[in-house]
């Protein structure tokens, strides 16, 4: 997953909002003009087939459906995927994401964590060492917006340990694992402890552009402004000041002036060891 | 159950039989690979990227998309399967505006990379330009797309497709507007029904003019990247 992609991600989780879907095409287009294929059908008792787990994600997806049937046809594809296609299978993956998304919206948190930690649980045995570290961030990220911090930061160590060890395979996940870091930090009000893991590993973050920059600004001032009502972490943290819109143009200039960001083959040196 | 029509020329070749008909008649092309589905002489992920494609020619995108997912989702499918079932399951991403579809093109992109396959590597490069441009920002997507025009063959179908979607971007871009494209369905390159190296003039654009834009050339912040750019001719 690249990382803008992965961005986006989770700046739909972090700001739940009517996804994106098919009902955005055209009017006329594909998505308007859907046959239900999920009418007539039980979330509880459908049978595991792939016309019917697809369907179940769009319907999940669709802002028009009510929040019970988007949860429950969310709930039947990802588990029917799960048995259909096993776990660490991209399609499930993916259908594991739409079911995030869905309980993310509902304030389903806790929820969304196993979801996040089966994820890493079928990455695990596999040898996709990327898609490991990915998946782990994400479960930090989940246990995060679950106001379990001190996990969350626990298991932000961990992927920061895990890049940091391994500098010959992990730099395509660099900035997933930073942002992570820092915005585990961030939303707890450890600002500028959030802005040291950005600067200490600069160099691992040339490579961004300007969008990638824009949604990691805008996924971080989101996760600083609406973290820190249930943040479990001690002492609590003082509330974020400022807007949104505040709060994303000083992460902006915090990217934009990394050190290190500007210099050419900056992205190729060694990570910094954890002290 | 009625047997299939036989294709227009060569011999009986099953598989080129069901693509005459699923063009031709594609409610009857479901039926059949329907019916016959456990007598098919091919594997399971192939029957399923043939009805895809079939459902999708006959106006039944979510259909498409299920058993496109099937037929990628499969264990066990060799490479020369999986990669037409890649090929469609990407397409139907973008021609029904997943927002993940930028995703599922990169996957795409990376298994025709890692088959060796250069036909299949520059239509998904340039799928996921086009999803790209749709869902995430489209100077990343003429960027790609530009680099695709620039390393394409002088003359080629390809090249062809590629400056259809390029010149529909610029457009775009420069009226801030959606990209225009034709409405119809054109065959997806790299799947069963159209070859990878021969795609449709106006195969991208068709994809590319279904979906709003996601425009960032139009941001007022300064810098080299805000402003649009001239395509280069």
């Amino acid at each position: 997953m690249s990382t803008l992609t992965w961005l986006h991600t989770m700046a739909r989780m972090a700001r739940p909002a009517p996804p994106a879907s098919g009902d955005l095409a055209r009017p006329g287009g594909a998505g308007a003009a859907w046959p239900p294929l999920v009418a007539g059908l039980d979330p509880i008792t459908a049978p595991d087939d792939p016309e019917t787990i697809v369907a179940a994600t769009l319907t999940a997806r669709r802002s028009d459906t009510d929040a019970e049937t988007r949860l429950l046809w969310g709930r039947y594809a990802y588990r029917a995927a799960q048995r259909l296609w096993g776990g660490a299978c991209p399609a499930t993956i993916g259908i594991g994401r739409v079911y995030e998304q869905v309980l993310a919206a509902q304030d389903l948190s806790f929820d969304a964590v196993r979801v996040c930690e089966q994820r890493l649980a079928a990455c695990e045995p596999g040898t996709d060492v990327g898609r490991a570290l990915t998946s782990g961030c994400e479960l930090a990220v989940a246990l995060h917006r679950d106001g379990q911090c001190e996990q969350a930061e626990q298991q932000s160590r961990i992927g920061l340990r895990q890049w940091q060890a391994s500098p010959h395979g992990y730099y395509g996940h660099a900035a997933v694992v930073l942002l992570t870091a820092a915005a585990v930090r961030a939303g707890c009000g450890q600002h500028r402890a959030a802005a040291r893991v950005l600067t200490d590993d600069a160099a691992h973050l040339a490579d961004l552009d300007p969008a990638c920059r824009h949604a990691a600004a805008g996924w971080l001032a989101t996760v600083t402004i609406t973290h820190p009502h249930r943040c479990g972490a001690t002492p609590p943290a003082p509330p974020a000041s400022g807007t949104l819109e505040q709060q994303q143009r000083q992460w902006l200039a915090t990217l934009e002036t990394l050190p290190a960001a500007a210099r050419p083959g900056a992205a190729h040196a060694e990570p910094r060891m954890a002290s | 159950m009625t047997g299939l029509p036989p294709a227009p020329r060569g011999p009986a070749d099953p598989l080129e039989q069901i693509r005459h008909t699923i063009l031709a008649d594609p409610q009857h092309a479901v039926a059949y690979l329907n019916a016959h589905a456990g007598t098919l002489p091919w594997p399971a992920a192939v029957t399923h990227t043939l009805l895809a494609e079939a459902h999708l020619l006959d106006g039944n995108p979510e259909r498409a998309l299920g058993h496109a997912v099937h037929a990628a989702s499969l264990p066990g499918t060799a490479l020369a399967q999986a990669l037409p079932a890649c090929a469609v399951l990407a397409d139907l991403n973008c021609w029904t505006g997943q927002d993940d579809a930028a995703e599922v093109c990169s996957m795409y992109r990376d298994l025709a990379g890692d088959a060796d396959d250069p036909a299949r590597l520059v239509c998904a490069q340039a799928l996921h330009a086009v999803a790209v441009f749709q869902h995430q920002a489209c100077l990343r997507g003429r960027a790609a797309l530009d680099d695709l025009v620039r390393a394409a063959p002088a003359g080629s179908a390809v090249l062809v497709m590629l400056r259809h979607a390029q010149t529909a971007m610029a457009d775009s871009c420069r009226t801030g507007t959606d990209p225009a494209g034709p409405s119809a369905w054109t065959p997806v390159p790299g799947g069963y029904l159209c070859p990878a190296g021969q795609p449709q003039p106006d195969y991208l654009t068709s994809r590319l003019g279904r979906h709003h834009a996601t425009h960032i050339c139009r941001d007022e912040r300064p810098g080299p990247h805000t402003a649009p750019r001239e395509v280069p001719r």
